[in-house]
């Protein structure tokens, strides 16, 4: 049997999940045309050569990848009868600092050559004026002990309060203020929800960390990593939030929408951490969002769904899982007033991790409009989810009106 | 014919009903035709649309073919400068009026557009819009001809986009698919102070139960919160990207014919729109919600597929000649129009190929290599 060991170059980041991948067998080690043999694999992102190795005949292969970033890549290789091939990917631009390693894998920030194409060219004087402020006067971030802000239903409403827990400003962990990016870290081991709140530019955003966090492989706490910067296009800010986990933080980046579609092959990989929801509810979470957004319903995980949603219920985001598998899935009559009851107690739980369970619960929600027991609910879900930044995976809301 | 039709086609059993709304005369926007709205927030005439619906129509009409989804109908309705019939792209006597796009029109095409879906669970829908949109958060407002009209609501001349979606799953039809090209940034706080994001032609609600699960993707010409691109008199370059997904660079032959599958044409789109966006310094990345897999449509002959030879270093492609040949096709010299900077882009039929560079007075360099949509990258080292 020969192999093709996969893997992604990446000098910045060291991750088992590093991209999806599709083979596809081109031609037998005869030079005979096949078709229809197809692999799909999660491979690897490291600088020591450490791949996922896939047993395949002999033959010429097509290997696509595509990174959690929405890039692909795509190279041919030939492998010769108990042959294991190396085949190392490259993308076509790199991180612009090692310590975006991570952002830049998940797509929270532009490739080296993407930026410096972008700053070449002729900016109007409303951006080149607020891009000096933006250099001039960093971010601050706090990290305010307001678990109010998030946990409850009284949450949808507090989240816009800055309240008067008002710590001292923390301190960037690394920053770039030619790009307008800085990076701070917040950790994080009380059972709690930990907050950071964002002020720039005449603009307030509430972050929900998704701390505690552990690790998946090692099973210490992470840090979230919190990129505040501005998009270089229209010079709006823009908030990227990962968690230090390496073998999980390519999955937040799977989940935005788009790189959605391919989360199904990162099936088993999630039902991998859905069904370790003991020890990481965080990770199983997010698991149980892209099984549920991959449309597949093999593999006997619906019912770790209703677990998910039961055994931790300081989580919004199981109950909205929940109630979305219902109303995606009917099993009974039932189904509907069981999603309409989840979609309520997820409301009472509060701000949801993910951003993903603000729209779902407010879908989920607006399909109940009329019932008097939702629509004051789903008045106050909506105003929170115009304020959400929906290209994140981690809850982003902008708490004040847009600065000029 | 039912009103706002420029295709129907009696269909036994399953089939494919596509809905197309192209809005570019905005009489209560700048340069429009009647008073200005005070919710304008600079919006502007377009010309894109109309042309970009008409082309999407078109193709549907012409090109579309699932063979057990056959098209059976097309509603078309579009906002225009100077309104002309839509002339059958394969019937050039069959020539119809087109309705105008406005809200009173749309609501009763929607309505039409789901009553025709809900007449068989196997049936697919293809919903198209092009025009002005505002987004906000979940949100997004599909702006109509008469937005702004309403001087205290001009959102009554929108569609509330999120709602339609979700008022859509009560449909019986299990695969639809959306295609919203229009801008999502624009008016940042109208969408919250009205509280709404337009009409609700369709109230949201449960996929009645016993029904198939639906599916129903949706692809964006943007980003929630940017722009999307045009020039004048051309159609968008998420149309454009889009059609060259539907007709060659979305087709896949995993099941040993070609076919369109949700999940790759929303790859090409990426990809090809990404590109043209480029080419006039803008940065326009198409993004998708939902995208469940499904076959869309069907491909007769075999798809082309975008080719980059690059070279190793980099720079030598620049000064290189560079040729091709299909497995047992002639010699063809690549053609000197696709040479840019560090790559040479070609688009050839899919199929295996031998790519030749010679670099100045070097041995010629051979690389074999499968071509197959979307994309290609063919890298040719310069030899020592």
């Amino acid at each position: 049997m020969s192999s093709l060991s996969v893997y992604l170059q990446k000098y910045s980041v060291d991750t088992s999940m590093g991209a999806v991948a599709t083979l596809q067998q081109l031609s037998d080690d005869k030079g005979n045309p096949v078709r229809g043999t197809r692999t799909e694999v999660t491979i690897p992102a490291n600088n020591h050569g450490n791949a996922n190795s896939v047993d395949v005949a002999p033959g010429r292969w097509l290997v696509e990848a595509t990174l959690p970033s929405g890039e692909i890549i795509t190279t041919e290789v030939a492998v010769e009868k108990d042959e294991d091939l190396s085949v190392p990917l490259h993308s076509v631009e790199h991180s612009p600092h090692e310590w975006l390693g991570m952002q830049y894998l998940v797509g929270n920030i532009e490739g080296e050559q993407t930026l410096q194409r972008l700053s070449s060219r002729k900016s109007t004087p409303e951006s080149a004026e607020r891009d000096m402020l933006a250099r001039n006067s960093p971010p601050v971030v706090r990290f305010p002990n307001q678990d109010s802000a998030l946990r409850g239903a009284a949450a949808w409403q507090n989240v816009f309060k800055s309240g008067d827990d008002r710590p001292a400003p923390q301190w960037p962990l690394m920053e770039d203020s030619g790009r307008v990016t800085w990076l701070y870290h917040a950790q994080g081991i009380e059972p709690r929800r930990h907050l950071a709140r964002v002020e720039w530019m005449g603009e307030d955003f509430a972050v929900s960390l998704p701390l505690p966090w552990m690790t998946v492989r090692f099973h210490n706490f992470a840090t979230a990593e919190i990129m505040v910067g501005l998009e270089p296009r229209e010079n709006k800010i823009r908030i990227g939030v990962v968690v230090s986990d390496p073998d999980f933080a390519p999955m937040a980046g799977l989940m935005t929408a788009a790189t959605l579609p391919k989360a199904a092959i990162a099936f088993d990989q999630a039902r991998d951490l859905l069904f370790g929801k003991g020890e990481h509810p965080l990770a199983a979470t997010a698991g149980a969002y892209v099984l549920l957004a991959a449309g597949r319903q093999e593999g006997g995980w619906h019912g770790w769904v209703d677990n998910l949603a039961k055994r931790f219920p300081e989580i919004p985001d199981g109950a909205i899982l929940r109630a979305a598998l219902r109303l995606r899935f009917p099993k009974t009559q039932d189904s509907s007033a069981e999603a309409k009851a989840s979609l309520l107690e997820a409301f009472d739980r509060g701000i949801p991790y993910y951003s993903a369970g603000i729209s779902w619960l407010l879908d989920g929600l607006s399909q109940f409009v009329g019932d008097p027991a939702v629509d004051e609910k789903l008045r106050l879900v909506h105003k929170v989810a115009l304020r959400l930044d929906v290209s994140q995976a981690f809850t982003v809301i902008r708490t004040t009106e847009r600065g000029k | 014919m039912e009103p706002f039709l420029v295709h129907d086609v009696a269909v036994a059993g399953p089939a494919t009903h596509a809905l197309v709304i192209g809005v570019g005369a905005y009489p209560h926007l700048n340069g429009g035709t009647a008073k200005r709205t005070a919710d304008h927030d600079g919006m502007e005439q377009l010309t894109s649309p109309p042309i970009s619906a008409r082309e999407f129509a078109a193709w549907l009409i012409s090109e579309f073919h699932h063979p057990d989804k056959p098209l059976a109908s097309v509603a078309l309705l579009l906002s225009e400068a100077a309104p002309t019939p839509f002339v059958d792209p394969t019937d050039g006597a069959k020539s119809f009026a087109v309705a105008e796009a406005t809200s009173k029109n749309v609501e009763d095409a929607i309505k039409a557009f789901f009553k025709r879906g809900d007449q068989d669970v196997g049936n697919q829908l293809i919903f198209y819009f092009c025009g002005h949109g505002i987004g906000q958060g979940t949100d997004t407002a599909l702006l109509l001809a008469d937005y702004g009209q309403d001087e205290l609501n001009a959102l009554r001349g929108a569609i509330d986009f999120r709602i339609l979606r979700l008022g859509m799953n009560r449909c019986k039809a299990a695969n639809q698919i959306y295609f919203v090209d229009a801008c999502r940034s624009s008016t940042d706080t109208l969408i919250e102070a009205a509280g709404n994001a337009g009409l609700v032609v369709i109230g949201a609600g449960p996929r009645p139960h016993g029904l198939e699960p639906r599916r129903a993707p949706v692809f964006y010409a943007t980003h929630n919160g940017f722009k999307a691109y045009a020039l004048p008199g051309q159609a968008t370059i998420f149309t454009e990207a889009l059609l060259k997904g539907l007709r060659d660079l979305g087709a896949d032959d995993d099941m040993g014919d070609w076919r369109v599958t949700t999940g790759k044409l929303q790859t090409a789109v990426e990809h090809v729109a990404e590109r043209a966006a480029a080419d006039i310094e803008k940065r326009q990345v198409p993004t998708a919600d939902d995208v469940s897999n499904f076959y869309l449509t069907f491909i007769k002959d075999i798809p082309d597929a975008l080719v980059y030879v690059v070279s190793n270093p980099p720079d030598a492609i620049d000064t290189a000649s560079l040729s091709f040949q299909l497995a047992g096709g002639a010699l063809i010299n690549a053609p000197v129009a696709g040479r840019k900077p560090q790559l040479w882009a070609l688009q050839l039929p899919s199929g295996d190929y031998e790519f030749t560079a010679v670099f100045g007075a070097k041995p010629p360099q051979k690389v074999r290599n499968h071509v197959h949509p979307t994309f290609r990258q063919v890298t040719i080292a310069v030899p020592p």
